[in-house]
């Protein structure tokens, strides 16, 4: 299985896709990278697996591939508007809220995760009675970004 | 080797380090414990050791994917399988160190 994603412009990402005609396509999705955000997606030829991958940067654009790829119509509109990029010429459906920042950001807090307490902040053995090891470092959450100003 | 059903404790081998807890992507494990002084005649300082006083998973936040396990330097933690643990109410869902460490 081909686990290396083929990386195009965003320019070329509708000729990558017209070159997959034939394949399924599986998946599409996005990763933020902190500098763009990296649009997969993920085309099965019987047992044959593909990726493909482009960079958009946050006020970017992509041109649509779903009338290529009828099944990417869906998860391109999610991929778009949880993301924060313009993928085609969709109206926004699931976000109504444009003053709130697009969730799948990792800049976008996570509420639950701001609000509920860590966990993993106990020191080993400390159990607030007498005995406790001093605090150390402060570890950070999984999942908790440090812009989040805990 | 054994299904994944289940995550179980062995108590004996936790030396609450809390690596599992602060690995925990979904944040279910929560780790109680306190430091104890064990005096040995040969040893020249007194040692303090962690006593593991309760140990919870909350099955209702748990998503298997067994990070908890893969962290664990000592192996306390492992998969077991077959284990009907379904409740009647969510607070059941968290499950206990007596209730993880006699799955099996």
């Amino acid at each position: 299985m081909q686990v290396t994603p083929e990386v195009v412009m965003p320019a070329d990402w509708r000729a990558s896709a017209e070159a997959m005609h034939g394949w399924r396509l599986d998946l599409l999705t996005a990763i933020d990278r902190r500098e763009s955000i990296d649009v997969i997606a993920h085309y099965i030829r019987g047992a044959e697996h593909a990726w493909r991958m482009t960079c958009v940067p946050y006020d970017g654009a992509l041109a649509s591939i779903s009338d290529l790829h009828p099944a990417a119509a869906w998860s391109e509109r999610e991929t778009s508007e949880m993301f924060g990029v313009r993928i085609g010429e969709g109206v926004p459906l699931l976000r109504h809220d444009h003053d709130t920042r697009p969730p799948m950001r990792k800049v976008t807090p996570l509420p639950a995760r701001v609000e509920t307490p860590w966990p993993g902040a106990a020191e080993p053995g400390d159990d607030g009675r007498q005995g406790a090891n001093p605090s150390r470092r402060r570890t950070r959450p999984p999942g908790v970004q440090p812009e989040w100003e805990l | 080797m054994s299904r994944h059903g289940v995550i179980a404790l062995i108590p004996e081998d936790c030396t609450s380090c809390m690596l599992c807890v602060r690995e925990c992507p979904a944040w279910c494990i929560t780790l109680e414990s306190h430091t104890e002084q064990v005096d040995k005649a040969d040893a020249r300082r007194p040692r303090t050791i962690n006593v593991l006083d309760q140990f919870t998973i909350d099955y209702g936040l748990c998503m298997y994917c067994g990070i908890c396990i893969e962290v664990c330097p000592f192996d306390a933690l492992e998969w077991r399988g077959d284990v009907d643990y379904s409740t009647v109410s969510r607070v059941d869902l968290d499950q206990g160190m007596d209730i993880l460490a006699a799955w099996g």
